[in-house]
């Protein structure tokens, strides 16, 4: 069941993605406009930054790209095994390198 | 083999056809952007530069320039290695970070100048993709051609902008056959620009990766200087994204921003990436804070836009032959590389406004030109100043007008 995670603002916009429910919060300081966007089901948060003279939408478009970024890095934390024979391999066909 | 003479003999033919390049000798004023000094024989004059690739003025920032002084008392002056071997500083892995954001990619990859990550990626994302055929446009810069070569696989090259043109020969692979659309955004001599969007539907559409070139556009154009991409709202479209540290940021480097494989794929294997030292970490403060400092803020790019568009209109009035396009580059036809030549040695002796010739192979043969660069800080003096020298030696110089 999606929840909306305690530390998002009250007034933060609800949005419907075919990922799942997400909340986005804009926080304007000065001229910058911090953007949050929340995954509802994980509660995995994005930040950023852009000028508060920006379009909300572009900027919103921005923050649920990098949220979506994060959820796919969630997703498969772990890199794959690698073989031990490819292990010992340092690229194919080449006999390792001098820096 | 008299060696010198062979030597000789080359400088003497491009010195013959106009095209000998000479570096004015300047120095810039910190915080007093456009100003300059001009160093010849023993004297120092003031002058105005009007060909500068600090578009913004980032260079001379203050943000930048504390971030840059605090970084050496930090850390001092070299990375001390390659970044594999102790020159990856903590300003490099911060500054990959913010990099990857502007471009809404997972990660990003800094590279000394923007020639050498374009040569370095091109060349080894074809070596890595066996069969890969590359699809490039004509007018792409010589170090896109520089990685295709060294890449060493097929390619095409496609009329400039021309999409209709590039569609006609993706359409000869077959979908599985790799591909790699490589383009720009911003063509920095003629200051067109790219239909991005369409680009990459053609991409996805034939099964092709695409590589953007946005160096004459990074801080510039987008909501938070993501380049044209970010101004189009494309950035998820394009699979790589290339750009510098040096024109819209004000410092130097490149980098590359791309998902986790493909930047990972660069990293582990591009010469040109591995076998350096990398950036001093003063450059690369420097370059997070311009960043940074872009990212919130438009009123950079707001200007210069509007100082792009003062100046063309007000060369147009004046009957000089400005080149129409839809970017900040106000490129003027001179036609003539010898012309060129004398032309901006006039600005210079003459009226103390610095503008380098363009001419062969930097563009076509009788397309010699001068570029302009107006940056947010050039006022309306200093663009009276230029519009009246250039108007008097136009005259004198008998040089063609607009039509």
């Amino acid at each position: 069941m999606p929840h909306k995670p305690q530390d998002i603002g009250k007034d933060a916009d609800q949005i419907s993605d075919p990922h799942g429910e997400i909340y986005i919060e804009y926080k304007q300081v000065g001229q910058t406009m911090k953007v949050i966007a929340v995954d509802a089901a994980t509660g995995i948060e994005v930040v950023i930054m852009g000028p508060a003279s920006a379009a909300q939408s572009h900027l919103q478009k921005v923050a649920i790209q990098k949220l979506k970024m994060q959820l796919k890095k969630a997703e498969n934390p772990t890199e794959p095994e690698v073989e031990e024979e490819e292990k010992n391999t340092s690229s194919p066909g080449r006999k390792g390198w001098t820096a | 083999m008299n060696y010198e003479k062979k030597f000789a003999d080359a400088l003497k033919e491009i010195k013959r056809e106009g095209r000998y390049r000479e570096f004015a000798d300047i120095r810039r004023k910190c915080g007093n952007f456009p100003n300059a000094e001009h160093f010849i024989s023993d004297e120092q004059h003031d002058i105005k530069v009007w060909c500068s690739n600090d578009y913004l003025g980032m260079g001379q920032n203050p943000v930048v320039i504390a971030a840059m002084h605090d970084a050496i008392d930090t850390a001092g002056a070299g990375s001390g290695g390659t970044r594999n071997i102790s020159g990856t500083t903590h300003y490099h892995v911060e500054l990959e970070a913010e990099l990857a954001d502007l471009h809404g990619k997972e990660a990003a990859l800094l590279f000394t100048s923007g020639y050498i990550a374009n040569d370095a990626s091109i060349s080894m994302l074809v070596k890595l993709l066996p069969s890969c055929v590359i699809f490039s446009d004509e007018k792409n810069h010589a170090s896109m051609i520089e990685g295709i070569r060294h890449g060493g696989g097929p390619k095409h090259i496609w009329r400039h902008n021309d999409l209709e043109h590039l569609e006609e020969l993706l359409q000869k692979y077959d979908q599985d056959t790799p591909k790699i659309i490589a383009f720009e955004s911003v063509y920095s001599m003629d200051g067109n620009i790219s239909q991005i969007g369409d680009i990459c539907d053609l991409a996805k559409k034939y099964g092709a990766l695409t590589y953007l070139d946005e160096v004459h556009a990074v801080g510039l154009y987008g909501p938070r200087g993501g380049g044209i991409a970010d101004r189009d709202g494309v950035l998820d479209k394009v699979d790589v994204i290339e750009g510098t540290l040096a024109k819209g940021f004000g410092l130097m480097g490149g980098y590359i921003a791309a998902s986790v494989d493909i930047v990972d794929s660069i990293r582990s294997f591009a010469l040109g990436f591995i076998f350096t030292t990398s950036l001093a970490p003063a450059i690369v403060a420097g370059a997070l804070a311009s960043v940074r400092h872009l990212k919130v803020s438009q009123i950079e790019r707001e200007r210069h836009q509007e100082r792009a568009r003062t100046l063309k209109r007000r060369m147009k009035e004046a009957g000089l032959p400005v080149m129409d396009n839809p970017s900040h580059i106000v490129p003027v036809m001179v036609g003539d590389p010898v012309l060129c030549k004398n032309l901006t040695d006039a600005l210079m002796e003459r009226f103390s406004i610095y503008v380098q010739p363009i001419n062969y192979p930097t563009v076509p043969r009788g397309t010699e030109r001068i570029r302009l660069t107006p940056s947010p800080i050039h006022s309306d003096a200093d663009m009276d100043h230029l519009i009246d020298a250039l108007n008097q030696l136009w005259g004198e110089m008998d040089l063609r007008r607009a039509a």
